[in-house]
């Protein structure tokens, strides 16, 4: 055995060392459990476990998304029929509104936008109309030039009728329903939507339409429908035929080569479109039977004498809509989005007063006489009649004894001749003119005569139609000539005569609209100042008792179109209207001469 | 989409987005004439954005939803090619790398009081301020030479309101077919 011994001294120096030195102690070995216990395997239990877990959870994104779905509308781009290269026209009047040529757009005001109407279905075809840009923005357009710059309402107007495929332009007379139509026809032909439309007019208005269709589409070429019955067929059937002009007795005449035409017309419209009111008429019947894609009706009295009027209209505009036996509200509701209606007093605020005044007359004695003779004779005829008496025997009388309030029949005196003769010299010493308005012929010709100093010119069924436009360039142009004499059936519509600041209703018409549409040819755009309507009334006679119902009815007629206005059922004179005239009763069953 | 068409030169397009009462996004785009006249409408379902695109996509959100999605969906499906293409919404720019036509975006009354600087020039196009990514200077000059006759009669504003009015009109035929 042996230990280690250490020194001190190398201890301190930081150094050790070790000496062995023999102890000589005797040493056995023998074996212990302590070594044996070193040789056996150590008692541990061991046990694993497994330190991975279950993969994470994990959320992937798809970033990149497939495209959104589009909705794809592709409209055609239809080119015009018209050829859109104008040259600059020149135009001499001397209207304050005339323009430029082009359209100038005033981009502090309010753009007109186009909507398409509730009867338009098709998505695309809304689509179409909404994404057209403002029609200030069209009628900008080199190629669109206008003589003057329209007025708000009839760029709202042609807002409303260029998407429609039925439509009543029902402005008041004097508005410009023919520009408002003409633009929007235009506007139609350059958009490529349109390519053949048919123009039915009354007879008198041809040459007026072709005189505003030079002014306002000079470009749109017109087919006028005229002559023989080889001739008419030949223009009816001119495959280039934009525009065709036609009147409505021609339209009656042609019917069967119109209903023959294999090609529809993109557009049929319809001027004084109350001469198809009467239903069951040829007129009417000759019309519908057109074949048509769009179908618009321009009319100042789309009621003139009762709501079957409007119905007849809406037979040819939207087949269908409307029906007789509908409540006034329910047809208010269906034509609400057809019809458009503005009057002079909403939209035209600067346009010249109307003055409307009524002329009390005394009658002559020699007319008073004859006056009271045929009233006697003649309501003593009606009550012997009894219920034998008709319609026909009470307007035969009326006739009569209205004539004699115009002229009396034995010696040609006339009160209102007289009180229009003074009149007329102070209108003609300051270079004025004015219209008068007769129901006769025979009174017009009377008054001729007397007016001749005026340098009177006549406008009626007996002035031929080829001499019509030349009585009216004269009135209009003619610095002597200061009166016109003209029926309310020949002059009352269509006619433009705003150089007349003076307008005399010579004797009543049976109906305010008729009246209302006479008065409405000297006050229109243009009229250049105050218009004066004199009302001729015979004191104590039948004119007297005609208008306190004319008012009344005149009155019913502006709410016609109002919401709240209930429709009148009759705007001219019923059975019993007329036969109280002469305190007489109404006779049972129908009457068929209608007022 | 058609290419070289000589008429191409006249055609305009415009490219709008609007949001609907749930947020979502739908974009519309107009192809005109030079008259302004419609050629072509396109427009797109509602796009939203869900939770993890808003998270993920930060502040680029915008440009990926109204560049890429929107505006290129809108681009495929024109059939003719447009010489130029305005837009009134600043994202949309973002689609100006996928596209080989001039983009443009439109000072308009609406989105005058964004910030324009940075990736974007600015300049005047008739008598309205238009702005193109810095990329695409070019797209510049492109544009006046393309818009500078007609810019000063043309609004380059008013077609996005007939196509917001469109996108609106097309929605409510959408929902009554679907109700129908």
């Amino acid at each position: 055995m042996s230990v280690s011994q250490h020194s001190e001294s190398e201890s301190n120096s930081g150094r050790i060392s070790t000496t062995p030195i023999d102890l000589a102690m005797p040493v056995t070995l023998f074996s212990s459990g302590w070594q044996t216990a070193l040789h056996r395997s150590p008692k541990i239990d061991v046990k694993s476990c497994p330190i991975e877990g279950p993969f994470p959870g994990v959320i992937s994104f798809e970033l990149r998304d497939k495209l959104p779905a589009v909705h794809r509308f592709v409209f055609a781009d239809e080119q015009g029929t018209l050829d859109l290269a104008l040259s600059p026209r020149g135009h001499g009047s001397k209207n304050s509104r005339r323009s430029t040529g082009r359209m100038e757009r005033n981009k502090n005001q309010p753009a007109t936008r186009i909507k398409p109407p509730a009867h338009t279905v098709k998505l695309e075809e809304r689509l179409w109309y909404l994404l057209q840009p403002s029609l200030e923005e069209l009628l900008t357009e080199a190629s669109l030039q206008l003589p003057f710059d329209p007025f708000p309402y009839q760029i709202a107007g042609i807002a409303f009728l260029f998407p429609r495929y039925a439509a009543v332009l029902a402005d008041e007379m004097g508005l410009g329903k023919t520009m408002q139509a003409i633009t929007s026809v235009r506007l139609l032909l350059h958009a490529g939507q349109i390519r053949r439309v048919l123009l039915i007019c009354p007879k008198p208005l041809v040459t007026n339409w072709q005189r505003e269709f030079s002014v306002w589409a000079p470009e749109i070429p017109l087919n006028v429908i005229s002559g023989n019955a080889e001739q008419r067929a030949w223009k009816w059937n001119r495959p280039d035929a934009i525009l065709t002009l036609a009147n409505y007795e021609l339209i009656q005449r042609d019917h069967r080569l119109l209903r023959e035409t294999n090609r529809p017309y993109d557009l049929v419209l319809l001027d004084e479109a109350q001469r198809i009111k009467n239903r069951k008429g040829a007129t009417a019947s000759a019309v519908r039977a057109i074949p048509r894609l769009r179908s618009w009706a321009l009319t100042g009295t789309p009621v003139e004498n009762s709501v079957e009027d409007l119905v007849g209209i809406f037979e040819f505009v939207a087949p269908g809509q409307l029906d007789e036996q509908m409540r006034a509200s329910q047809m208010a509701k269906r034509v609400s989005d057809y019809v458009l209606r503005r009057t002079k007093d909403k939209v035209l605020t600067d346009l010249p007063p109307k003055l409307v005044r009524n002329a009390v007359i005394d009658l002559t004695p020699a007319q008073r006489e004859s006056y009271r003779l045929v009233e006697e004779e003649g309501t003593v005829r009606l009550s012997r009649l009894g219920s034998q008496a008709s319609v026909t025997h009470v307007f035969e009388l009326i006739l009569r004894l209205k004539q004699i309030c115009n002229f009396d029949p034995v010696t040609d005196e006339s009160a209102k001749a007289d009180h229009l003769l003074a009149k007329l010299e102070e209108i003609a010493a300051s270079g004025k003119k004015a219209i008068v308005f007769s129901q006769y012929v025979a009174s017009l010709e009377r008054l001729a005569l007397r007016l001749r100093s005026f340098g009177s010119v006549q406008y009626h069924g007996k002035i031929r139609p080829r001499i019509r436009e030349q009585v009216l360039q004269q009135f209009r142009e003619d610095p002597h000539t200061h009166v016109i004499l003209m029926s309310y059936g020949a002059g009352s519509v269509g006619l433009n005569l705003q150089v007349a600041e003076y307008v005399f209703l010579f004797d009543r018409w049976w109906n305010p609209a008729i009246e209302d549409q006479a008065i409405n040819r000297a006050h229109r755009i243009g009229a250049a100042g105050p218009v004066t309507v004199t009302r001729f009334l015979a004191q104590a006679t039948i004119e007297e008792r005609i208008d306190e119902i004319l008012e009344q009815k005149r009155e019913i007629f502006e709410a016609i179109f109002s919401s709240q206005g209930s429709i009148p059922q009759n705007m001219g004179f019923s059975q019993k209207e007329i036969f109280g005239l002469f305190n007489l009763h109404s006779p049972q069953g129908p009457i068929s001469g209608a007022a | 989409m058609k290419t070289s068409n000589p008429m191409e030169k006249n055609r305009l397009g415009f490219l709008t987005i609007a949001s609907d009462s749930s947020q979502a996004r739908l974009g519309g785009l107009l192809l005109v004439n030079a008259s302004g006249r419609p050629l072509e409408f396109h427009c797109t379902a509602a796009v939203k954005p869900n939770r993890a695109q808003e998270i993920l996509y930060g502040p680029t959100l915008g440009q990926y939803l109204c560049g890429e999605q929107i505006g290129m969906a809108l681009c495929n499906a024109l059939k003719h090619r447009p010489a130029i293409l305005l837009t009134d919404i600043k994202d949309v720019l973002a689609l100006r790398p996928l596209v080989d036509f001039p983009l443009l975006l439109v000072v308009t009354e609406q989105n005058k009081r964004q910030d324009f600087s940075g990736l974007l020039v600015k300049s005047h196009l008739g008598t309205r301020k238009v702005c193109v990514h810095c990329d695409y200077e070019q797209d510049l000059a492109k544009g006046k030479a393309m818009l500078e006759i007609s810019a000063e009669n043309l609004d380059l504003q008013e077609p996005f309101g007939r196509i917001a009015e469109a996108i609106s009109e097309a929605q409510g035929g959408s929902r009554k077919q679907r109700v129908a």
